[in-house]
């Protein structure tokens, strides 16, 4: 995969759109930036990095097989399904407790 | 023009000026000092009326007899925390048009005190930047040099600070975003530990670095200042039970401390001005008494890149909320989420996101990510290692130059290495201040502290012999 596609992919992942012009600088700018930090590959190995997930698995926490989601964008908020984001959904419109307050409630 | 707002935060707060008095001389100081076309451009809002309406309730409350540590003190809020009345911006385009409906816990102990809530400051778009110029406000001026940048993020704030508009201010640090403006405006900053203030209502840029920090005029009013918005928050899992009383009353010790210097921030290129000044502190110290001994954090040299790549991947993650449907503005067009992003985000914030984005992606993430991590942990042993060895406090440069130039043309690395000897505590979650130490060619510079864990009345001691000392 070349670095232009690759700036690509990420920018998928990251949802924001480039022009070509505008890639190729983002991926010569990432490019730049990963040369320097490259320097942390001389970070002695053996030093322990904690992972979480794993802590919690050993402590008996029920945990998802991977702490990592896969390289996919995430869902479009605004195309999650109405009744999945309410408990109750009744003729287009969510349901919820009536207020003590209103008129029609049998304290209000 | 009056300067009862720029008195001692505790003499302000015995009330012999009404809070109203002290309110009107700050609104006006803001008005006058953001006018014309050299103005600081420190603040994105400020609202006169509420502010001296806040004011009349303070002065009422103390009529009544209420106890109020700030009583009429007005505070400038860097416009990445929430507040109520005022817009909350993050300096973006993309946050048009938002008002928080609910307000950061450090704001509402700050209220509580009677301080005044003087406006919101301008900073770098997201708090990613170390000079406040990546605004999508315009970039704020060094009060000192209007040629100069004030340094960022939270350069509205500390201009804001040294240009007199306002006694103090909060801030925001993550990689240096209170210490290196403190420094490039003459002012002093400290940065908690980590934990130390509640991060409820402080728009979140990097997670496990943001912290909530202060700026004022003089070591003892941000020591207050501290003091003040200090605690553990129901709201904020990460906030520490932690006493903050003694902050303050530090700034009266008499103690001497153990003064080490890392080898390592002065084996770099530093500006002239700045090493002089460096050394001619420690001289200081040294005469009252400090010992003063050489040490060692041989991991320093890994911390900006650790820092860059923790930062971007956890701003990448926390920066997915702004999609168009919950804050602020919306684009139109076919993905909305990406119209809206794409639109509202300015270059370095998308840089950012981008960086960590690819970080943590598969077949990346084991390489940098994992790594920057490791050297996170070597970096905090580091600290640990030297505290553990007798030394009560850290002394080093806080930026490697003083003010540059607005719009100076670097690498976006080269940017971030202004914050070279400021991200090594951020990453190690120590607490961390500057204050002035000397000026050149009308430029001020600034010294570092950092101290051990839960120690700021240690690094607010040595901070306030080393003011007094300067000051002589």
């Amino acid at each position: 995969m070349s670095a232009h596609e690759e700036t690509a992919a990420i920018a998928r992942l990251a949802r924001l759109s480039f022009t070509g012009d505008e890639l190729d600088r983002i991926a010569e700018e990432l490019q730049a930036i990963l040369t320097h930090v490259d320097l942390l590959r001389q970070v002695d190995a053996d030093v322990p990095v904690r992972d979480g997930h794993a802590e919690l698995r050993a402590a008996g926490a029920a945990v998802g097989h991977s702490s990592l989601r896969a390289d996919e964008p995430g869902a479009d908020p605004l195309h999650v399904p109405p009744a999945d984001l309410a408990p109750a959904w009744h003729a287009g419109f969510f349901t919820v407790p009536r207020l003590p307050s209103h008129r029609d409630s049998p304290s209000g | 023009m009056s300067t009862v707002h720029l008195r001692p935060l505790a003499d302000i707060a015995r009330h012999d000026v009404s809070a109203v008095a002290v309110t009107d001389a700050c609104m006006t100081a803001i008005v006058n000092g953001e006018s014309g076309p050299e103005r600081p451009n420190a603040f994105i809002s400020w609202d006169h009326d509420a502010a001296l309406s806040q004011a009349e309730q303070v002065d009422a409350d103390v009529g009544a007899g209420r106890p109020l540590r700030l009583a009429g003190v007005p505070i400038a809020v860097k416009d990445n925390i929430c507040t109520l009345g005022l817009p909350t911006t993050c300096a973006s385009h993309i946050m048009a048009g938002y008002r928080s409906p609910f307000e950061a816990t450090a704001v509402r102990r700050l209220r509580a005190a009677g301080a005044i809530i003087a406006g919101k400051t301008n900073l770098d778009e997201f708090a990613m930047g170390s000079s406040t110029e990546t605004s999508a406000f315009g970039a704020t001026r060094n009060p000192h040099d209007p040629t100069r940048v004030p340094g960022g993020s939270s350069g509205g704030s500390a201009a804001a600070v040294a240009a007199g508009m306002v006694p103090a201010a909060l801030g925001s640090d993550t990689g240096g975003s209170v210490r290196q403006p403190a420094a490039f405006s003459g002012v002093v900053g400290i940065r908690p530990t980590y934990g130390r203030v509640s991060r409820y209502g402080l728009v979140a840029f990097a997670s496990s670095l943001d912290q909530i920090g202060v700026l004022a005029r003089s070591v003892r009013d941000a020591a207050l200042l501290l003091e003040i918005v200090s605690g553990t928050d129901r709201f904020d899992a990460t906030s520490a039970d932690s006493d903050a009383a003694g902050i303050t009353a530090a700034a009266d010790s008499a103690a001497r401390p153990v003064v080490g210097v890392p080898r390592e921030y002065f084996e770099v290129e530093l500006d002239d001005a700045v090493r002089r000044s460096c050394d001619q502190a420690l001289d200081l110290l040294r005469a009252q008494g400090c010992t003063i001994r050489a040490v060692s954090l041989p991991h320093t040299r890994f911390g900006i890149a650790a820092y860059s790549v923790l930062a971007a991947a956890e701003a990448s993650t926390n920066l997915a909320r702004f999609d168009g449907v919950r804050f602020g503005t919306r684009a139109a067009g076919g993905d909305i989420v990406e119209a809206t992003r794409s639109a509202g985000f300015g270059p370095e914030v998308k840089r950012r996101i981008m960086l960590g984005t690819f970080v943590l992606s598969a077949g990346h993430h084991d390489q940098h990510y994992t790594f920057a991590r490791r050297a996170r942990t070597c970096i905090t042993r580091d600290f640990a290692a030297v505290f553990g060895a007798g030394i009560d406090v850290l002394f080093t440069p806080t930026t490697p130059t003083r003010a540059f130039a607005i719009g100076r043309t670097v690498e976006p690395y080269d940017m971030y290495t202004s914050d070279v000897f400021t991200a090594p505590a951020s990453l190690a979650g120590v607490p961390a201040m500057s204050l002035p130490i000397g000026w050149a060619d009308g430029l001020p510079v600034g010294g570092q502290l950092i101290a051990a864990p839960w120690r700021e009345d240690v690094m607010v001691a040595a901070a306030a012999l080393l003011e007094r000392s300067t000051a002589a």
